[in-house]
């Protein structure tokens, strides 16, 4: 995506910072439940999670453990020992007035995913830390809600590899595809348990069409939906074409969208940075987990869409969409493959036609199709449907031929026109139900046989 | 009644099941004690006078938090702080059939060596109320000397058992860093923070220390091997090599440098043999000790905004205020690795340092302070007097080894002057052995007793 | 293997450093915190000249050494 600015062209570099709350069933450092959506305000709390005095953090193996699924299923590389930090920063919804996060060791590093186009995109980071309270405001109070307090949070971190934002949603979406694939999270944009900050600038395409990364990057936060991402940066790319174009530099800083306005507006310069203070976590030692244990959670990843798509694709010769469709439901994919194996088994005929109209039953199923004998079932009926309407197409035709014999002989004398008449005729009979062409078809083979 | 003055934690337990005294009678013994004498002490912050129950009593330094009893840390910004849960180190005293005698004072957050930080006014040494008793578990170590409980449990991060045990006279252990949880502690410096017994005799903290030893799953940094038999194996033991190291010795207090000399025959008398050794300068352990402590201190404290509980963040004192800002400071962008990061570093150098010398000798003989106890306000001369005056007590702190101090007999002031046994990780047994072998031979030289008698 | 890193002349700015801790100082505390804070930083910069024995990298601060029984896992 380019934009051209007096006279010069300008590309979008745009990246991604993901966070996923995982589905376990406690906090990341304390046994409440993790499951705070909807509950009472400050009734999924503890006194480790409040921060209470002299309270300490214990790990939760199973959020450990889903995070280092999360970086395998995106080609990352594994840190097999590695440990917290902490992050300060004073905020009433911030209890230790620090967050237990990973800053020099995360679990994983430099992975990627590839697009359905090939294109890979770069992930720099996946890591495990805590997410914070609510802030609710209310009559001009602010009130604070710990419930979320602690829950466990994966933060994902893309390379600004995209340059437009079709492959962003389509990243996105697959994202989400794979965390709910893989059950580590529901990954639901509208309950909060995965949320986007895009981050963006324009770079000046150089002589040789490649660009240097600028100087600056602007964070857009408060996106709820894919959409509204889609929105933001749409907003934003404006924003900084007027400003270059007025001869200013956007400069780097934290954004937050306003979605009844659909503009963004600037929350925290970063030269003005918070100092974090990092440093590892002292109140929990290093972990390391064996490689056999690592194993054993790397086999644990099903088929990712994109590799099932896109072997779809290959082995079956489906359609770049039906193969995107088919593998967005779980079951579908599965449902796909065990049908055709089944007739790959029984040694009917599986041609290329068939193939694509058990993709398309599939697709289109509104009656859930429980198993393969289900789809087998449908395809049987719509064959026999087709013989049927075959055969009912034949007679229909043969009937309209005999009944217009004129319209025959103007046909055979060079008339075109006359067919499309005889096809009026026979949809007319058929009250519409067989498409015209196969009409059209069948009377002229009718005719010629007839010669 | 029996007279009970001076009798250690297990000398009371044997009469209770003797039937010569009752849980009562002794419970009521120290309270009057307590209203008789803590007024010119000052070492109880709260006492928990209401009591009814078959338990014995102890006293438990004020940053332990127990459930339903207000814990202050001796901070106004916990001025009015009950938590409604234990610290791990309670639950266990209260499993083993002891109840909370009261919570005692210490410095405010455990920032010092004095216990003139407290918001709750000083604790005087009961040797001689115009001096300190040290800190942070001042009111601890008095109330152990002057017999205002039968035992404590104070806290050290470095030096803060030690110390004051050794400024008042009564023996202070401090284990193995994650030997006893810290679940329920509040929070000091998190790589060195360890809870400890204070008490009259070797026995009681041999007790205490298997009392409360354990891995806590509630506390990521307990040690996983299970705790020895202390109490049980206390007259056991070999004869070991004792390290020495000289320069620890050099420009020390006179009397302090003759009770060693004196103690070290006592050593010799019952078999054990010296051996001169050379450790990392402990002005090396001064730095490191500062720099990791106060950036562990800042980030501890940070938790504390007067939302959830307490009172806000101008109720600090300025010695708080002080170490949070160096504590800010060395984490800082800029000043991080140069500080830090180069703290850490030297902390690997001086853990290596002890593992080197562990290999030639079993346990290590050292000072514990460079004097007796200071008189008070003397301390306000120094921008860091807590860290300056712990320089023996740091190093083993920094390394996570374990260690004991015990009176070695007076100074012409007739303040106690001490030592200290500092053993490898997890041989919390054989510093106890040896422990006990001196207390056999001397009896501390009576120092504990007199301390007690002091305050009849 | 010596390993020294020179610090350059530390300047301490008390007004930037309460407002990293969240703190408010009077000005006389302020005066007086300055004054302890560089007594405090002239001490420990004692560090910087330790010769080291060991390459200690970053990470061995954490890993294996920094507690009683080292390693652990879940």
């Amino acid at each position: 995506m380019e934009v051209s600015i007096n006279g010069k062209k300008y590309r979008l570099v745009l990246g991604f910072e993901i966070h996923l709350e995982l589905s376990t069933k406690s906090k990341m450092f304390c046994r409440c439940s993790a499951e705070w959506f909807g509950k009472e305000p400050n009734t999924t709390v503890c006194p480790i999670c409040l921060g209470f005095p002299g309270t300490l953090p214990y790990p939760n193996k199973k959020a450990i453990e889903y995070t280092y699924k999360i970086a395998y299923a995106l080609n990352c590389n594994i840190n097999s020992e590695f440990y917290f930090d902490r992050k300060h920063y004073f905020y009433p919804d911030l209890p230790k007035g620090y967050q237990i996060t990973q800053w020099n060791k995360p679990i994983g590093f430099s992975g990627s995913l590839e697009l359905i186009s090939g294109k890979k995109i770069k992930i720099t980071r996946v890591h495990l830390e805590e997410d914070t309270g609510k802030l609710i405001h209310k009559q001009g109070k602010t009130l604070v809600d710990y419930n979320r307090a602690g829950v466990p949070l994966v933060e994902i971190v893309t390379e600004p590899d995209f340059d437009n934002l079709d492959d962003g949603k389509e990243f996105l979406e697959n994202l989400q595809l794979i965390f709910r694939r893989i059950k580590v999270s529901t990954a639901d944009m509208e309950k909060g348990s995965m949320r986007l900050e895009p981050n963006m600038s324009l770079a000046e395409v150089k002589p040789d069409g490649n660009i240097d990364l600028p100087d600056y990057k602007v964070e857009l936060k408060n996106i709820n939906s894919f959409r509204y991402a889609k929105k933001a940066v749409e907003y934003e790319i404006e924003r900084q074409t007027k400003l270059i174009k007025n001869g200013k530099r956007p400069i780097q800083e934290t954004r937050g969208y306003n979605e009844d306005k659909g503009i963004t507006v600037s929350q925290r310069k970063k030269e003005e940075a918070l100092d974090y203070r990092y440093f590892p976590e002292p109140d929990i030692p290093p972990i390391k987990f064996d490689k056999k244990e690592l194993k054993k959670i790397k086999k644990t990843l099903p088929e990712l869409p994109i590799q099932q798509a896109r072997r779809f694709i290959k082995e079956y010769f489906l359609s770049k969409d039906q193969a995107i469709i088919l593998t967005k439901k779980e079951n579908f994919g599965k449902l796909f493959e065990e049908t055709i194996k089944e007739l790959q088994q029984r040694n009917k005929g599986l041609n290329q036609e068939t193939i694509k109209q058990i993709a398309n039953l599939i697709i289109n199923s509104r009656t859930s199709l429980k198993n393969k004998n289900d789809v087998l079932k449908m395809l049987d009926d719509t064959q026999k449907k087709v013989n049927f309407d075959k055969n009912k197409i034949s007679a229909t035709v043969k009937q309209v031929l005999s009944e217009n014999q004129q319209a025959v002989a103007d046909y055979k004398n060079g008339k075109e026109s006359a067919i499309m008449f005889l096809v009026g005729q026979s949809m007319r009979k058929l009250k519409g139900q067989a498409p015209a062409e196969k009409i059209k078809e069948l009377l002229i083979s009718e005719i010629n046989k007839a010669q | 009644m029996t007279d009970i003055l001076g009798l250690g934690l297990l000398e009371l337990k044997k009469l209770i099941e003797e039937k010569k005294i009752s849980y009562k009678e002794v419970f009521d013994y120290f309270i009057a004690r307590i209203k008789k004498h803590n007024p010119k002490l000052n070492a109880y912050i709260t006492v928990c006078d209401k009591q009814n129950e078959d338990k014995l009593p102890i006293a438990v330094k004020d940053n332990f938090c127990t459930k339903g009893i207000r814990t202050t840390a001796a901070s106004k910004v916990l001025d009015n702080f009950v938590p409604n849960y234990n610290a791990e180190v309670i639950d266990r005293l209260l499993a083993n059939n002891f109840s909370i005698l009261g919570k005692t004072n210490m410095d405010a957050w455990a920032h010092g060596s004095s216990t003139e930080t407290s918001d709750y006014g000083p604790t005087k040494n009961p040797w001689n109320l115009d001096h300190i008793p040290g800190g942070s578990s001042g009111g601890s170590g008095a109330v152990v000397s002057a017999y205002l409980a039968p035992a404590a449990i104070g806290s050290e991060t470095a030096g803060s058992i030690r110390q004051p045990a050794g400024w008042c006279g009564v023996i202070g252990f401090k284990p193995t860093y994650g030997r006893i949880s810290r679940f329920g502690l509040i929070a000091m410096a998190s790589s060195f923070d360890c809870p400890g017994p204070m008490t009259l005799n070797v026995q009681d903290a041999a007790y205490l220390l298997g009392v409360l030893s354990g891995q806590d799953k509630k506390d990521a940094t307990t040690v996983e091997k299970p705790p020895e038999l202390y109490f049980e194996k206390l007259a056991e033991g070999k004869k070991l090599v004792i390290g020495i190291p000289e320069e620890y010795f050099d420009n020390i207090q006179k009397e302090t440098a003759q009770n060693f000399e004196k103690s070290k025959q006592v050593f010799n008398k019952l078999g054990f043999k010296f051996k001169k050794i050379k450790l990392i300068s402990p002005e090396y352990a001064i730095s490191v000790y500062t720099i990791i402590q106060r950036a562990e201190v800042a980030s501890n404290l940070s938790r504390f905004d007067g939302i959830r509980f307490g009172n806000t963040r101008d109720r600090f004192g300025f010695e708080a205020k002080k170490r949070i800002m160096l504590g800010n400071f060395v984490l800082s962008a800029g000043y991080y690795s140069a500080f830090y990061q180069q703290a850490q570093k030297l902390r690997q150098e001086i853990k290596a340092d002890f593992a080197r010398v562990f290999s030639e000798v079993d346990l290590i003989l050292a000072p514990v302070v460079p004097s007796t106890a200071l008189k008070l306000g003397e301390f306000e001369k120094y921008p860091f007097f807590g860290e300056l005056i712990d320089k023996f007590n740091e190093p083993a702190a920094i390394a996570g080894l374990p260690a004991v101090s015990f009176p070695t007999g007076f100074d012409n002031k007739k303040l106690p002057t001490s030592l200290q046994l500092i053993g490898n990780y997890l041989d919390e047994l054989r510093l106890l052995q040896t422990l006990y072998k001196f207390q056999q031979e001397t009896n501390y030289f009576d120092v504990i007793k007199l301390g007690v008698e002091k305050w009849k | 293997m010596a390993d020294r890193k020179k610090v350059k002349k530390i300047i301490i700015d008390a007004n930037y450093l309460a407002q990293l801790s969240n703190l408010k100082l009077s000005a006389n505390e302020k005066s007086r915190l300055e004054q302890d804070l560089n007594n405090t930083l002239d001490f420990v910069k004692n560090i910087q000249q330790f010769e080291f024995n060991q390459t200690n990298t970053v990470d061995s601060l954490v890993q294996n050494k920094m507690f009683a029984d080292g390693k652990k896992t879940l």
